[in-house]
């Protein structure tokens, strides 16, 4: 039975989103919050990222949207007292929180149980030579290895370990200067340089298992040390890549009877040597020959393949663990997708899923696209199938994104060093013929997976166009376009063939135990085997159509709205149905809503859906593009799309429909023109003036704006970054360098509803999502905020919108121009929701659904300042750019809410990771066009006793304007130089202001990115470092209350 | 008239196949479990109908470790997919060596709640093919394992004695009507095929060990000098002696014709007649009855294997 004396806890979330942790915590720590509370305990809640379901009034008693931080939990627990604190929802964040308060006595101080996995559990798995210790004495093996600091010591490692061993030098990433080695000369090249790479001097030398099978269990133990084991995975990619970045199948589908034993209860052991109660995930690397194998990694607490796990068995491991943590048993809980079973129950699939990674190297297309043992994606899809092969197309294609593929040369090298692309060129090379030996050699994926996908391929193009092959061809996941690619058909003509056949999807529950017991949640996946599941659907449904995988541009916040949008349907009495292929998310829960149908988001594989269903209507608004660029589709098939019409939808979104708009409310845009020539594209540039800001009216392997300031910039830009034609304009605006601001609207026809404007702290060249935003208005007029509400109620209306809307405007000399409305919910929602207290996606689900808006105009803002800080992941993306401009780079968001602008900022700045030096030296670095922006900007950190660096020009500039600052040598200019000084520690933090676009060859792309790997904070925004500065001179974080 | 592939239950329910061969009708039950060969080989499955909800077979090796029994005890298997690898087909090939009846392309979830709604409930297995009785061969094919490995010719050489090199850990290469290509690439031969006159001097001359059973070993043992007893079909158990340990075995005799007189002496002699049943000669040995496996090993080892 549960512990009675536990009736307060604190629970942490995971803070921003980065990649390695990302949705995945909101939706654990979500349902680990509803779990405590129907036990009645009063929880209290602190995560920093206002994107997320947990950080919701209803989801916790006491919500703090706070920086997470051990000072800041402190104040918490010192102010809430509490009974306990569960640490392993919250990713490696929540875990180390735990490990700092133990560590400093604040748990103890304080009387704080830690709840679920205790402290020393913690310690085992999380330090290396503890883990190994604990392993050895339970005869589990793991990988030898040691750390060495000098290649004396290498050598004497290598002689005790055998070849081939891996080299990773200690605190690098994306393991520069690292590799394998097969023999001592080799190893000694490595060391050395790994050694020089190496901030601290150190290489890890470990024994390689690159190449063996890697398998992980998701397990979970309760205290009377009852443990199962809820699920197999097995990655496709051999062990070496992330487990983030490898495509992965549940069940393990290679292992022997034998193989699957030994692992399962190797994990088992595991997970009762370290008396973890709660989830742990343990992962193995197997030899694909022999029943060698080793731990890879333990992480005790839920996780990304938790939450992966969770979705693709139905067992609810974070809400179990919360469960746990009180003091249950595994037989003591009742497992809620079967009603019928408990805890214990270990789940049985009769399916199979399959993960593919979602990677943003259609953002950065310069960055290091290779695979390897750091993680890189952003988000993931999961598809659920009757066989590998179904499972495996349809999440293909639910990842929206298919990479223009490199020249046949390069496949073999691509296929052996792999990158993103390689699931893709592997289909290709199956379609050219080339052996699936071949291709195992080069790839190590397991031949059998390589034999299914050659024996469908062989099926897809040697079949005729006959009812049976199509049967067979849908029964192996093909989309009807790939069919009729190969049938050399239309797409209409298979469509055809199938509706005259009868041959159509069915939908088979997620039941957790195979058929075993007869269940009735609604989770579905749909399949061409079979007869449909029992199907019982009473009240009238709305279909809210997901946004898929997370991405840079199409983050969390989408997600946040889909579930406020269920959740509004739901209280409307009205049956809730959402489509949505994202594992890691809350909507994917299959307890939010009535139905759950996880399926990619294409036409092919929503319109049968809604067939099923037969909705009122199909809400398009929250799956950001996804689900915007379904609804023509959903039309035409003579489904209701709720809220704002398609045709609306089109006029906000084409560029000409647009302008005529805007034309016939005279408001403003800036001038611009589409050209389809480079003679076009200069007269263009110099007709509206330098700069402006160029982007092609199409996607182009995710290249898109730039700003661009001379003839010379845009020959480049014409030349490297785009393909001009008559088919593919490019379009030329004035780039305006105003203030930005933005509005998230909602009306009902009649009303326009505007909870507030928010101001941009850089100006107009960074994209809205990078930058950091604040509400209310800072700077902005009255006349101005006045002209914003009156475009936003212009446009709304002329667009005859329902639901929300998101405008973003750009205000020069008190002038208001429109850049970009979009006619859906936008990523700022959720933070607009948080800090007025309005729930923005629900209100605009309401109206969609018939009711009124009660207010109208613009809310009056009361109380506190809030700021919007964007959080990046550059350090995990070699080769990518960290300078902000048009195109958007950040990966999360974070709050920060204090009374006044530069507490507010100071916190958010503090939240997303930054480092803040108190002291030490600023590098300035600025291109000659910002110089005369940055006097006060230096002066002032000179006076706050930074001791001040430049770059030559820069340096010149400040001295002859009586600033002193120190000259340092740029990269050219002999040592040491600005990367020996980072490299040192000697720079604590930058300012640096690009002379062009992104080309990321020039000196300060060298800087920029050895500051993000080594994580110096580094401006590239003026505006940035001003207000920097600012919240800086102004700001003691331990002085600023929390709300 | 063609019957729709399938499983027919007792009470006329009927599971469509989209694949399948042979016919078996016994207990249907479920199992949730991947262990496709353990289960199917275990005693407690005699007479059974398996059906298997693991998702899709056929991408883990088979496993022979896994055999629990020598003698295929399921009557019947039905799973919702074999994968299109070399160890789906290798799985088929299992099953159909066992004598097993199999169904693919069956919705295993529709069968369970069938089961959980009935309790577990006879049925029969039933297909267009006759599942045959002996191992259903191709030309040229595998069946892979950790040992030496052995060509198999013709279609004659019983299955339970394949089992039991396949126990011992022998790879079998398979050989309808041709002699293997390359005899470098394999370890020895066996054969219990009425030999054709060129056949029987192929293998005289070939440098690695021939395993010559029942008929081929009559042949070859005519060819070098030995006799035979004209005789109508023989079946029969009876022990025989060894030679050279004085130790007696009981094994199975099912042939047409006895030995009279072997090429050289005799490793076995009938107990009752004393007439041989078994000899070796340079890289040639024969025996006309079944071993078991301990037998079976000692006659290896004559010849290196």
């Amino acid at each position: 039975m549960r512990d009675q004396t536990i009736k307060r806890v604190v629970v942490v979330g995971s803070g921003p989103i980065v990649i390695g942790q990302a949705a995945e915590f909101d939706y654990a720590g979500a349902q680990a919050c509803q779990a405590l509370k129907e036990e009645g305990i009063e929880v209290i809640l602190l995560n920093s990222n206002p994107a997320t379901i947990m950080t919701d009034k209803e989801m916790a008693d006491k919500v703090y949207l706070e920086p997470i931080t051990p000072e800041i939990l402190e104040q918490i627990i010192r102010k809430e007292r509490p009974d306990g604190f569960i640490a392993g929802l919250g990713g490696q964040t929540g875990l180390n929180m735990a490990l700092s308060l133990a560590k400093t006595g604040v748990l103890a101080k304080y009387e704080v149980k830690l709840l679920g996995t205790n402290l020393e559990a913690i310690e085992k798995a999380e330090d290396r030579e503890l883990f190994k210790k604990l392993m050895e004495s339970i005869g589990e093996p793991v990988c030898k290895g040691e750390t060495v600091g000098s290649l004396d010591e290498a050598l004497n490692v290598a002689n005790e370990i055998d070849f081939p061993l891996v080299v990773r030098p200690a605190f690098t990433l994306g393991g520069t200067g690292g590799g394998m080695v097969s023999d001592e000369k080799e190893l000694m090249r490595i060391v050395k340089k790994g050694l020089e790479a190496s901030p601290i001097g150190q290489v890890l030398i470990e024994k390689s298992v690159a190449g063996f099978k890697e398998i992980e269990f998701e397990v979970i133990r309760d205290k009377n040390d009852n443990a199962i084991a809820v699920c197999s995975m097995e990655n496709i990619d051999p062990v070496g890549i992330h487990t983030g970045d490898s495509i992965v199948v549940a069940p393990a589908l290679t292992l022997t009877r034998d193989e699957l034993t030994m692992l399962k209860e190797a994990a088992l052991k595991i997970i009762r040597a370290l008396e973890i109660e709660g989830g742990c995930n343990v992962q193995f690397a197997l030899h694909p020959q022999s029943k060698e194998y080793y731990i890879i990694e333990v992480n005790p607490r839920v996780s990304r393949s938790s939450a992966l796990a969770s979705k693709a068995t139905g067992y609810p491991i974070a809400r179990v663990t919360a469960k746990l943590a009180l003091g249950y048993t595994l037989p003591e809980i009742i497992n809620s997708l079967t009603k019928k079973t408990t805890a214990v129950f270990e789940p049985s699939l009769d399916y199979v899923v399959v993960k593919i990674p979602r990677w943003p190297f259609d953002k950065f297309i310069s960055g290091d696209r290779s695979l390897g043992t750091q993680m890189k994606a952003t988000g993931e899809v999961m598809a659920i199938g009757s066989c590998f092969m179904e499972a495996l197309k349809k999440a293909m294609r639910g990842l929206e994104y298919k990479p223009d593929l490199p020249p046949k040369s390069e496949w073999e090298k691509l296929l052996k060093k792999p990158d993103d692309r390689r699931i893709f060129i592997l289909e290709a090379a199956l379609k050219e013929g080339i052996e699936v030996e071949k291709l195992a050699t080069l790839t190590g994926i397991n031949v059998a997976f390589l034999e299914e996908m050659q024996a469908a391929t062989e099926k897809l193009l040697t079949s005729q166009m006959t009812v049976n092959n199509l049967i067979e061809l849908k029964e192996l996941g093909f989309a009807d376009y790939e069919i009729a690619e190969a049938w050399q058909v239309a797409e209409t003509a298979v469509q055809k063939l199938r509706s005259e056949n009868k041959i159509a999807p069915v939908y088979k529950m997620v039941d957790s135990c195979a058929g075993q017991f007869e269940v009735h949640t609604p989770y579905f996946y749909s399949t061409y085997l079979g007869k449909d599941d029992p199907f019982i659907k009473k009240e009238e449904s709305v279909v809210v159509i997901g946004s898929g995988p997370i991405r840079i541009g199409q983050g969390l916040e989408f997600d946040y709205a889909t579930v406020h949008a269920i959740k509004a349907i739901r209280e409307l009495g009205l049956r809730a149905v959402i489509i949505n292929n994202n594992p890691e998310t809350v909507s994917t829960d299959f307890d939010l809503s009535d139905a759950l149908y996880f399926e990619p988001l294409t036409l092919e594989d929503v319109l049968p859906i809604l067939k099923r269903e037969t909705p009122l209507g199909v809400i398009v608004q929250f799956g950001g593009q996804t689900s915007i660029k379904l609804a023509e589709g959903i039309e035409k098939a003579g489904y209701k799309i709720l809220g704002t019409s398609v045709n609306s939808i089109d006029e906000a979104e084409d560029r000409q429909r647009f302008e005529e708009l805007l034309e016939s409310l005279h408001i403003l845009r800036p001038k611009g023109f589409a050209v389809r020539n480079k003679n076009e594209a200069f007269q263009a540039a110099n007709s509206i003036g330098y700069p402006v800001l160029v982007r092609p009216s199409y996607v182009l392997g995710g290249r898109a704006m730039e700003i661009i300031y001379s003839d010379e910039d845009l020959e480049t830009y014409l030349e490297e970054a785009v393909k001009i034609s008559e088919k593919h304009p490019v379009l030329v605006d004035r780039y305006i360098q105003g203030k930005e601001a933005e509005v998230d609207a909602v009306c009902d026809g009649e009303k326009v509803y505007i909870p507030g404007i928010m101001e941009h702290i850089e100006r107009a060249g960074v994209h809205s999502g990078d930058s950091i935003a604040v509400y209310p208005p800072l700077t902005l007029s009255k006349k101005a905020q006045k002209t914003i509400v009156d475009y936003t109620e212009k446009i709304a209306l002329s667009l005859e919108t329902v639901g929300l809307l998101n405008i973003q405007f750009v205000v020069a000399n008190d002038e208001v121009y429109i850049i970009e409305v979009n006619p859906r919910a936008s990523r700022t929602v959720p933070f607009m929701s948080k800090v007025t207290n309005i729930p923005l996606a629900e209100l605009a689900t309401r109206i969609m659904l018939g009711e009124k808006l009660k207010e109208a105009g613009l809310r009056k803002h009361k109380g506190d300042v809030a700021v919007k800080a964007p959080v990046f992941s550059f350090a995990k993306l070699i080769d990518v750019d960290t300078v902000l401009g048009p195109e958007m780079k950040s990966t999360g968001e974070v709050l920060g809410r204090a009374p006044t602008f530069y507490q507010a900022l100071y916190k958010a700045l503090i939240a997303s990771g930054i480092t803040i030096p108190q002291e030490g030296s600023v590098l300035f670095t600025i291109a000659d066009k910002d110089k005369n922006e940055i006097l006060p900007l230096a002066q002032g950190f000179y006076e706050q006793g930074y001791h001040l660096m430049a770059t030559t020009g820069t340096a010149a500039y400040l001295n002859v304007h009586g600033i002193k600052a120190e000259r340092v040598n740029k990269l050219f200019e002999g040592s040491p130089n600005i990367i020996d000084l980072l490299q040192k520690g000697d720079i604590n933090l930058i300012v640096n202001t690009i002379t062009r676009g992104k080309t990321p060859k020039r000196e300060g792309f060298e800087i920029r990115r050895q500051a993000a790997e080594r994580g110096i904070c580094c401006l590239t925004s003026l505006d940035t470092a001003k207000a920097l500065y600012e919240a800086l001179k102004k700001i003691n974080l331990q002085a600023t209350p929390l709300l | 008239m063609s019957i729709a592939k399938g499983l027919y239950m007792e009470d006329g329910t009927f599971f469509a196949a989209k694949a399948g061969y042979g016919n078996g009708e016994g207990q249907v039950t479920m199992v949730r479990a991947a262990n496709f060969i353990e289960i199917a080989t275990d005693s407690l499955a005699e007479g059974m109908i398996l059906c298997f909800s693991f998702p899709e077979a056929g991408f883990a090796p088979v496993d022979f470790k896994e055999i629990e029994s020598l003698t295929g005890k399921a009557k019947g298997v039905v799973v919702q997919k074999i994968a299109s690898t070399r160890n789906g087909r290798a799985l088929r090939d299992f099953y159909q060596s066992q004598g097993i009846a199999l169904l693919e392309g069956v919705d295993t979830r529709v069968l369970g709640f069938y089961l959980n709604s009935h309790g577990n409930a006879n049925g029969k297995i039933k297909t267009n093919t006759d599942l045959n009785e002996r191992i259903v061969r191709r030309p040229s094919y595998s069946l892979p394992n950790s040992g030496p490995r052995l060509a198999v010719l013709g279609e004659e050489v019983a299955n339970n004695l394949l089992r039991l090199l396949v126990k011992l850990g022998y790879e079998l290469d398979f050989y309808v009507d041709e002699l293997p290509p390359d005899f470098t690439q394999i370890q020895g031969i066996i054969t219990a095929k009425n030999l054709s006159d060129s056949w029987q001097k192929s293998l005289l001359n070939v440098q690695i060990p021939v395993i010559a059973i029942s008929e081929a070993a009559q042949k070859l043992a005519v060819s070098l000098g030995g006799e035979l007893l004209e005789q109508s079909l023989f079946t029969e158990s009876y022990p025989v002696l060894e030679v050279k340990t004085g130790q007696t075995v009981t094994v199975d005799f099912r042939l047409k014709n006895l030995l009279k007189k072997v090429p050289g002496e005799p490793l076995y002699i009938d107990l009752l007649t004393t007439r041989p049943v078994a000899f070796v000669i340079n890289n040639i040995l024969g025996f006309e009855f079944l071993p078991d496996i301990f037998t079976l090993k000692k006659l290896l080892r004559r010849v290196g294997l």
